[in-house]
């Protein structure tokens, strides 16, 4: 039941998206409209997340939102998450007149995973606050892109670009830095790899 | 247009350059391969009757996020000679998450002698539940060295919100009541009985059920990460809570007839 709300509510997103292009309604509404798209492949946000984002700043501050999935294997049910990342794009160097590279963006990331199980806090007589001291659903993260795109001369986007990203994870970074001076826990330990695609409108 | 091309061509390779399993999907992820399956098992089929009659374990437990004190215990016990095996008193690892066993295994798996685990609340988290019985099997269970009965028992009541069956208090009963099968009874759990994490309904019957059989040695715990001995009082079985192995350190047991002595090892 939970599942299929969380999808409708991305369905729901992206026909927001989609009315956007032809939407004259108020200004506060116009700032509710995404202003683009993405969806990536890993990233420790789902093996599959895809979702809308924001253009907060001149282009240069976006949120984005995904939803992600990792699907049902031998071991486990499937996994659902969301993630919230807010992105800073400092340059776009335009190769050609239509080619274009976003050479770092830098931002920070928060994946809520679904599931009792990865809540450990919502049986009071069970767990005293803070006996996990982390929070075992919501992972936080930093994360570095590199985007290359192009421009098009379409109706539904303006703009398309792939890109790819590392990020690091709280727990990752924990984990490592009780181990400093461990050689075997090389900082690719630390690092996740993902890579994914974005639209602008 | 040519530069674009180069490029896309980098982008590309950077992608591939790096290797596959980066690319993580969830902190909560399982997808283990076989090398990482049923570990607990392989080690027992592992252990080799050396002649002798004394036997001579390390111990270690609650090694969370110290790789690099659990590695320095690893090598310090790889130079002890005759050790049989080794026994890991669980809290494997610190967030339950499957990227932390294997980087743990990757570090236990240096050990010359085998190493069996119990499970400890550390290693319930998420889904580490879950990983642990693909990694390493029941949370209960037990084996047979030189005609001593080592008995691993699952006491983390607190992951387990305090139900009824943890710890086992009837599978415990079954397992140490054929007295005449066994030489010495060795019991290995995580929470020790007088935490606040073990079950507080069960924590008499656990300490009746393993003082109610004569030939019940000791019982070894860790979650306190500290080294603490309590003695036998007036013939009651005998504490032993390992450290965490934060700068190396492990314990040395040796165990022949009825009698065992023990050594904390830390420099």
């Amino acid at each position: 039941m939970r599942k299929q709300q969380y999808i409708l509510l991305i369905l729901l997103c992206l026909s927001i998206t989609v009315r956007a292009q032809d939407s004259s309604s108020s200004p506060f509404l116009k700032k509710l409209i995404p202003t683009g798209a993405q969806g990536q492949f890993a990233g420790n946000i789902g093996m599959i997340s895809i979702g809308p984002n924001w253009n907060l700043y001149k282009e240069k501050i976006h949120l984005e939102y995904s939803f992600g999935v990792v699907p049902e294997n031998e071991f486990l049910k499937p996994i659902y998450s969301s993630a919230l990342k807010l992105r800073f794009t400092p340059w776009k160097i335009n190769i050609d007149d239509k080619t274009h590279l976003y050479p770092a963006s830098l931002g920070i990331a928060m994946n809520y995973t679904y599931g009792e199980r990865y809540n450990k806090y919502n049986n009071p007589g069970q767990y005293e606050r803070g006996y996990y001291w982390w929070t075992t659903a919501m992972r936080f993260g930093t994360f570095y892109q590199i985007e290359i795109s192009r421009s098009f001369d379409t109706k539904f986007f303006k703009e398309a670009g792939v890109y790819f990203e590392t990020s690091i994870w709280d727990l990752d970074l924990y984990n490592y830095s009780a181990n400093e001076n461990y050689m075997e826990l090389s900082y690719m330990e630390l690092l996740t790899l993902g890579a994914g695609f974005r639209i602008y409108f | 247009m040519k530069a674009n091309k180069i490029l896309y061509l980098l982008f590309a390779t950077s992608l591939f350059m790096q290797s596959c399993d980066k690319f993580e999907y969830n902190h909560y992820q399982v997808d283990l391969s076989d090398e990482y399956m049923n570990i607990n098992q392989q080690n027992i089929n592992q252990l080799r009757n050396s002649g002798s009659d004394t036997i001579k374990l390390a111990l270690i437990g609650d090694s969370q996020r110290f790789y690099e004190g659990a590695s320095k215990a690893v090598d310090r016990i790889n130079q002890i000679r005759d050790i049989d095996f080794i026994i890991h008193t669980g809290d494997l690892v610190d967030f339950g998450t499957q990227k932390e066993y294997k980087l743990i295994h990757d570090v236990l798996k240096q050990l010359n002698a085998p190493y069996i685990t119990v499970i400890g609340n550390h290693d319930l988290i998420g889904n580490g539940s879950k990983v642990f019985r693909e990694m390493y099997g029941p949370y209960d269970f037990t084996f047979m060295f030189k005609g001593y009965k080592f008995i691993y028992l699952n006491t983390n009541a607190r992951e387990f919100n305090f139900s009824p069956n943890v710890p086992d208090i009837s599978w415990l009963d079954k397992q140490l009541a054929d007295t005449s099968s066994y030489k010495q009874a060795i019991i290995v759990n995580h929470v020790p009985f007088n935490n606040d994490d073990f079950n507080p309904a069960l924590r008499d019957d656990y300490y009746n059920t393993i003082n109610k059989y004569p030939k019940t040695l000791i019982s070894i715990n860790g979650h306190n990460h500290n080294y603490v001995f309590t003695p036998s009082m007036m013939g009651s079985v005998p504490f032993l809570n390992t450290s965490s192995p934060k700068n190396g350190e492990f314990i040395i047991l040796k165990i022949w007839e009825d009698q065992f002595t023990h050594r904390f090892v830390n420099e």
